[in-house]
């Protein structure tokens, strides 16, 4: 027990240089290499940052890639006499990673809207009752009929989806006002 | 008494080489902050910038890591 208690660095006796040549530790060069290894984690980090700007970029080519597209024109496979009123469908424009909501009002109103939410693009839930779309992540919420935010995060309105319906009820979608 | 000396001067410059290191890995994270918070707003016009900074840092970063590396073989 006294034998343990004992730090082998602290004893002063003869013992103590047996030991230390049996575990040669350099304190010094121990504590450098300690730093250096944080030195080579630090600018780990700012390779990671630096790849993570390079991604934003390629997100917002992208961006701009779904921005040109999006006066594109295209015929939902729903027709408004198959939407109750009130009830809203989800379709996909100007392209497959982009969700669309169009919310039937009466037979003569149509509203359409991008689904994401401008403050960081959770899918908004129509509340049509409401006269709103919610989103459930920060607890933000649009103008059904504008698409204005109307309180929480979202600073910006949401991208209105251009459409229009002929009389048999076949909606056609060409063109986003705003992309996101 | 020399040996000390180059030991303390070692220090200093390792402790140096950290302190700069970790103001780059700082403006870089302020950087990507920034992007991020504009990139969400769909203001693109910094990105490219904010990115190639990032990038000049990162490479100082590196630059500082190698030279240490040269330094600890010398
Ligand atoms: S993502 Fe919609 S309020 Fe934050």
């Amino acid at each position: 027990m006294d034998k343990l208690s004992k730090h082998p660095s602290r004893e002063t006796d003869q013992h103590d240089e047996g030991w230390r040549e049996q575990y040669p530790i350099d304190t010094v060069k121990e504590q450098n290499q300690n730093r250096r290894q944080f030195l080579k984690t630090v600018v780990a980090g700012s390779a990671l940052l630096a790849c993570g700007q390079v991604a934003l970029v390629a997100a917002e080519a992208r961006r701009a890639q779904v921005k040109q597209l999006s006066d594109k024109r295209m015929v939902l496979d729903v027709n408004l006499s198959d939407i109750a009123d009130g009830e809203s469908i989800l379709f996909h424009y100007p392209d497959e990673h982009s969700p669309c909501l169009l919310i039937k009002i009466s037979d003569s109103k149509v509203l359409s809207y991008s689904q994401k939410c401008t403050h960081l693009a959770c899918p908004l839930i129509p509340k049509a009752e409401e006269g709103m779309l919610f989103c459930p992540c920060h607890k933000g919420a649009f103008d059904l009929e504008t698409g204005n935010p109307l309180f929480g995060p979202p600073k910006r309105a949401l991208p209105r989806v251009q459409l229009s319906v002929d009389d048999t009820g076949l909606i056609t979608v060409y063109g986003m006002e705003q992309a996101l | 008494m020399n040996k000390i000396k180059a030991l303390e001067k070692q220090n200093n410059i390792l402790s140096f080489k950290i302190t700069l290191a970790m103001i780059i890995f700082a403006v870089q994270l302020y950087a990507m902050a920034m992007s991020v918070r504009y990139y969400m707003a769909g203001e693109s016009t910094a990105l490219w910038p904010a990115a190639l900074f990032s990038i000049l840092l990162l490479v100082v970063s590196i630059s500082v890591a190698i030279f240490d590396r040269k330094h600890k073989e010398a």
